[in-house]
């Protein structure tokens, strides 16, 4: 099938697989940021952003983004270095393999959640599995970032 | 201790490029052509394979290779990455008549798309005899299934492997010291307790990945996700029988260890079909293989003594273990001795210790290496019989602790009796402060206002409890690692490590050692690190070695540099060496007169010194008859629901003594991310199996590790500690984060509502079971 | 998951026509349990483009589009306004943030889920499902008879009256499974409903104010053993939480 997409704010006419899955055509693409990392929608690596949400690549299929903005941390560019910056100066980003997928959605919290608690924090990302950090150190982080008291 | 780059937090020098999700790993890196490898995994816990045909699967348009048992070398190997000769027992094949669990390869299937090779798998036929599986391992031994029949499996060493019982080691008559009956029978108080720890599964984010291809000089080339490039290399030339030279293994970054990827696995898989194809191939793990096909931790039961006098002085203490190492032997002999040397030193007052067992087979995922490694397995069982002692001497826990635990200038024998996988070596404790740690912990988780247990409402408790723990820094005069400095034009440096970042943070904190050694500012290094062509020998990420026994070989090669940078000046200023000093990448006679910057001399080695044209490489290597334990104590305070069993962990607190942080930071997270892992153990991490051997836990929605939400709060501190023999002081912090929360919750469930768990884990039901039971009597 | 052909139809005649005319033919909610299935579809039906992603308020009702995702339902203002965080609770442990913006509430409803949450939640709120063919069946009737084979979900329907409603359940890890859930509504009668038995949530009105809890729950409600935990602790705690919902609605 033949589908085209925005991603990262250019156009990409692609040829794919009825049923293959957003993150399988990202990859082939070249966008590596997106990992794949559990098959069972539960770990987060593989998120992005479809208008500015998160959601899953691997259970949200290629053919569904047809005409859709998609954004992936390499989209992101500048907007991402206060992010970025935060998590690294805690040392958190350890082996950076969920580290892209935290960044879009600490992207999309901050713009989702106003005057968030660490609570609706923690909440918000707690999709976003890390078995490296043991997370104290990310929200280190994310809270100074956020200013969250 | 002043310090220019050490000890201080700055970022991981690879943090950039992962955060911004360049390609970096494995998958990230393969051929766009590489052929796709799948394998054909065995449905029964345990079978031979009676005939195989591949016929019909051949014939499909994309398929390139399939193989079986009869198309592969039949040398018997071990997976484990370990020193060489390797503690672990040969007893795997690449692909075998035998299937002896759930997942074991049957066969290897490549093509050039994944929608063939899936249909490749389904048209080829096996017939299986299928045999009854060994699955309990309290009865492997002696069971009339014998998992390993096959005449030609070895040890390079005795280690007591009984293949007929289902033995992979045993361990007896050994590690005794003093009369351990007689001094349990004359102490006041002794107590006997069997305790159970279970399989724990890594979950790396980032699965198991390999790809192979043949470079333009036919040299096979592997990319793996691996924690040892050179024990990889060598093993793959033991199972394919290739000279080593022929291959090249690189480690590109890794999504997370913790000892999973200690051992081979797709790798030879990719090896040996691009061997065949001569093309491009690569095997990437789904999760549902890592969980089934890979490896977890050892299962364990132990029985303990342990006996003191009335004051709490602690007198003997006798460890007899039985642990499942699955369908094969990785890492049974030293996961099996590492819960006796990694534990009973902490109690070097007792007089009478005695530590023996053994290892069994099971057809069952096979187990391996996994952070902790034994230690933590140990740690449970111990750590919980010591508050069961506290409690029969009504005695404080921690008290106890500070009076029987290992203090700085002391010794314990076992260090000398038991190593991994032999003998050890005697070790002074030159730097320790437990002591510290466990006052530390006791103040920061407000111990006295809150010990045993405050009730905050009627059905909610709080109470907190405590274990401690120590690990080792490296393999005495086992592990080795090595390192190359390498002055270029612009003045600037390669280090080339051998050694192998998988997430922690290992390249920073050696590339730290080079520019506090060198006296250069740290953005004067590239780090190149584990790629078997290219940087020196290291034996690689595990046994918590990288800084401590790395870390003091960057240190010597760049030590070795700066004395290399010296002689040059000296040689082309004609003045002695003494009259020159070098700071801050800066080179300067003494008199003042003489200056040269490092991008200046470099031109000049490299383009203008004519005859004085050199150049500068230095190196160093350091292997260490010491392995400095680092100490910890750990608090947890819990909240109880009386009525349903369920705990939240309110505050976890960590005081380590790590000796020398050289990051700060990575250290704290080194810690924050053992302790969760640990937590994950402890309350629900389980790896569960059908009656008849298949795993039932064999994904991330079945097998749950923490997220975010299950902990409110770690509180990591690390000791003011130098340990002379580690690089500016430092000692080892990978693993020893993991090893106390389990018996630390364990006895804060106790302390809320006198209900000991002895078998892992503590799940809400096996509470409120032993709430319930406790209000019938 | 995998499938043959896609259909995205532009409307929900178009979209019951292809899901009666192929055999084997599947209807995508979110595709997060779906993709799960070791099956091959001939087709998938996308209800993208049917407008049943909304949530909407008359006098008596509110109703809600089958393509809702949980993330909206959790952050809507109406449902905020009328049942305040009784969907939150239910749904807020659910993976992440990432899963609830693609999962739907007609994929959760339809899958009859035993662990599913959002069917304990909705059991007590005395709804009603609108199907394409089958027209308006209770939600306890769907839950409990499965004649709805081949049709599509439309809306839900829940009506704004309401009594104090509660929320409880217990999971070991935050993000896993439960292993109770227990819904309560308390008006004129009482809505109990208790899932992830582990076998999906079953619906008990009782007229008055229960007196023996532990008995109530014997005789209404069967528990089996998986994984997470045996008939005998779902049955202890279900008293518990039934209890503490109760203690909450008073
Ligand atoms: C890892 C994981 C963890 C989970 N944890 C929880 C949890 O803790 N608590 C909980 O309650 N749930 C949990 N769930 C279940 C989750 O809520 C469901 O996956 C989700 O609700 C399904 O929604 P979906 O829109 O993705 O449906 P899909 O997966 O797309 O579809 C599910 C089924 O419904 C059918 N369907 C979808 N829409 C319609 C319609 N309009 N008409 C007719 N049939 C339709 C589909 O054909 C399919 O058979 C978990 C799921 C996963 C994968």
């Amino acid at each position: 099938m033949k589908i085209s997409l925005n991603i990262n704010n250019q156009k990409y006419d692609c040829q794919i697989e009825p049923d293959e899955t957003l993150l399988n055509l990202l990859r082939k693409l070249g966008f590596k940021s997106v990992k794949k990392g559990c098959d069972t929608a539960t770990c987060g690596v593989c998120t992005v952003l479809l208008n500015e949400n998160p959601i899953l690549s691997c259970s949200y299929l290629a053919v569904r983004a047809d005409g859709k903005n998609i954004t992936t941390v390499e989209g992101l560019g500048k907007k991402a270095d206060a992010i970025i910056d935060a998590i690294v100066n805690e040392g958190a980003d350890q082996c950076g393999f969920c580290g892209p997928a935290l960044i879009l959605t600490v992207y999309a919290l901050q713009k989702e959640l106003k005057n968030p608690t660490m609570e609706d924090v923690n909440r918000y990302l707690a999709g976003n599995l890390c078995r490296c950090s043991g997370y104290e150190g990310q929200l280190r982080g994310i809270k100074k970032f956020l200013g969250v008291k | 201790m002043n310090f220019k780059t050490v000890k201080h937090s700055i970022p991981k020098v690879d943090a950039n490029g992962l955060m911004r999700g360049l390609p970096a790993y494995t998958d990230d890196l393969t051929d766009e052509n590489a052929l796709i490898i799948k394998c054909l995994r065995s449905p029964h816990a345990f079978a031979k394979i009676r005939s195989i045909n591949t016929e019909k699967a051949l014939q499909l348009n994309e398929i390139e290779c399939i193989l079986t048992h009869k198309d592969v070398p039949r040398i018997p190997i071990t997976r484990a990455g370990q020193g060489y000769p390797e503690p672990s027992p040969k007893d795997y094949f690449i692909l075998d008549e035998f299937v002896r669990y759930v997942g074991d390869e049957v066969a290897i299937i490549a093509g050039r798309s994944e929608k063939s090779v899936q249909k490749a798998i389904k048209l080829i036929e096996v017939d299986f005899e299928v045999f009854e599986p060994v699955l309990d391992f309290e009865k492997a031994e002696n069971h009339p299934s014998i998992i390993h029949p096959e005449k030609e499996i070895y040890t390079m060493f005795p280690m007591g492997l009984d293949a007929q019982k289902n033995v992979a080691c045993s361990y007896t008559n050994t590690m005794i010291v003093g009369d351990v009956n007689k001094t349990l029978a004359e102490c006041d108080v002794a107590l006997n307790h069997r305790y159970y720890t279970h399989a724990q599964q890594h979950v790396a984010m980032e699965p198991h990945s390999s790809t192979a291809y043949l470079d333009y000089q036919q040299r096979l080339t592997i990319i793996s996700s691996t924690q040892n490039p050179y024990h990889t290399r060598r093993i793959i030339g033991e199972a394919l029988q290739k000279p080593l030279r022929d291959i090249r293994v690189i480690k590109p970054r890794i999504g997370g260890g913790f000892g999973g990827k200690q051992q081979i696995h797709n790798d030879l898989f990719s090896a040996i079909v691009t061997l065949k194809t001569g093309k491009p191939s690569k095997c990437i793990y789904t999760r549902k293989e890592v969980f089934e096909s890979t490896f977890t931790r050892h299962e364990m039961r132990f029985d303990i003594q342990l006996g003191a006098d009335k004051n709490g002085n602690i007198h003997a203490l006798d460890i007899q273990l039985l642990s499942n190492t699955g369908a094969h032997g990785e890492h049974a002999l030293t996961t099996f001795m590492v819960a006796g040397s990694k534990l009973l030193p902490m109690y070097n007052k007792a007089t009478a210790l005695r530590f023996e067992g053994k290892v069994v087979y099971t057809n069952r995922c096979p187990a391996g290496a996994y952070r902790g490694y034994g230690a933590i397995q140990a740690n449970f069982a111990v750590e919980s019989a010591i508050d069961e002692l506290a409690h029969k001497l009504q005695m404080d826990p921690v008290e106890l602790r500070l009076k029987n635990s290992i203090k700085e200038g002391e010794t314990s024998p076992v260090f000398k009796v038991m190593g991994e996988g032999g003998e050890g070596i005697e070790q002074k404790m030159e730097s320790c402060k437990l002591d510290y740690c466990i006052s530390r912990g006791r103040d920061l988780i407000k111990w006295k206002q809150k010990f045993p247990f405050l009730k905050i409402a009627p059905n909610k408790i709080r109470s907190v409890g405590t274990a401690i723990a120590m690990q080792g820094s490296g393999i005495p005069l086992l592990d080795m690692g090595s390192a190359i400095v390498k002055l270029n034009d612009d003045g600037f440096f390669n280090l080339l490590v051998g050694a192998t970042d998988i997430g922690t943070g290992s390249d920073t904190i050696l590339t730290q050692i080079a520019s506090e050694a060198l006296d250069v500012p740290i953005d004067r290094f590239v780090i190149t690190s584990s790629d078997t062509d290219v940087t020196p020998f290291d034996v690689g990420a595990y046994a918590s070695s990288t800084t401590f026994v790395t870390g003091n070989a960057v240190r010597k090669a760049a030590e070795n540099m700066k004395k290399k940078i010296i002689q040059t000046g000296a040689k082309i200023w004609q003045i002695d060496e003494k009259q020159i000093t070098f700071q801050n990448g800066i080179l300067k006679s003494k008199d003042g007169l003489k200056t040269i910057t490092l991008k200046e001399l470099s031109e000049g080695l490299y383009y203008s010194f004519a005859e004085d044209m050199e150049q500068l490489i230095a190196s160093g290597s350091n292997t260490s008859p010491k392995s400095p334990p680092p100490f910890m104590a750990g608090f947890v305070e819990i909240e109880l629901d009386t009525e349903t069993g369920k705990i939240d962990i309110l505050d976890y607190v960590a005081v380590v003594d790590c000796g020398t942080p050289i990051n700060p930071n990575l250290a704290k997270i080194q810690v924050e991310g053992g302790v969760l892992q640990g937590i994950g153990m402890a309350m629900f991490e389980d790896v569960k199996y059908s009656k008849n051997g298949r795993m039932l836990t064999n994904n991330m929605m079945n097998y749950k590790i923490p997220n975010r939400c299950d902990v409110k709060k770690l509180t990591v501190e690390l000791a003011e500690s130098y340990d002379p023999a580690g690089p500016y002081g430092a000692k080892s912090v990978g693993e020893i984060g993991i090893d106390t929360p389990l018996a630390a919750i364990a006895n804060a469930i106790y302390n809320a509502v006198g209900v000991r768990i002895r078998t892992l884990p503590l799940t809400p039901e096996k509470i409120l079971n032993g709430i319930l039971k406790n209000e019938k009597r | 998951m995998k499938f043959k052909n896609y259909a995205k139809p532009q409307n929900l005649a178009e979209a019951y026509q292809i899901l009666q005319n192929e055999k084997n033919a599947v209807i995508l909610g979110g595709n997060t349990y779906l993709r799960l299935n070791k099956k091959t579809f001939s087709t998938a039906i996308d209800l993208e483009n049917l407008g049943l992603n909304f949530i909407k308020e008359n006098d008596e009702n509110i109703e809600i589009g089958a393509y809702t995702t949980l993330h909206e339902i959790e952050t809507n203002a109406i449902i905020k306004k009328y049942f305040g965080d009784f969907f939150t609770k239910s749904l807020k442990h659910i993976v992440g943030i990432q899963f609830r913006n693609i999962a739907t509430i007609g994929g959760s409803i339809c899958g009859k889920y035993g662990f599913s949450e959002l069917i304990t939640a909705l059991s007590v709120l005395n709804c009603t499902l609108v199907f394409h063919q089958n027209g308006v069946i209770a939600f306890k009737d769907f839950i409990e008879n499965s004649q709805t084979k081949n049709d599509i979900l439309v809306k839900i329907i829940i009506p704004k009256k309401c009594g104090r409603l509660s929320y409880k359940m217990l999971r070991n890890a935050d993000s896993d499974f439960p292993i109770l859930t227990v819904a309560v509504n308390k008006n004129s009668q009482l809505n109990i409903a208790i899932g992830s038995c582990p076998t999906v949530a079953k619906l008990i009105s009782a007229k008055n104010e229960l007196e023996n809890i532990s008995e109530f729950i014997s005789q209404n409600f069967t528990f089996g053993n998986d994984l997470r935990a045996t008939a005998s602790y779902r049955e202890n705690i279900a008293s518990v939480l039934l209890k503490r919902a109760l203690e909450e609605t008073l």
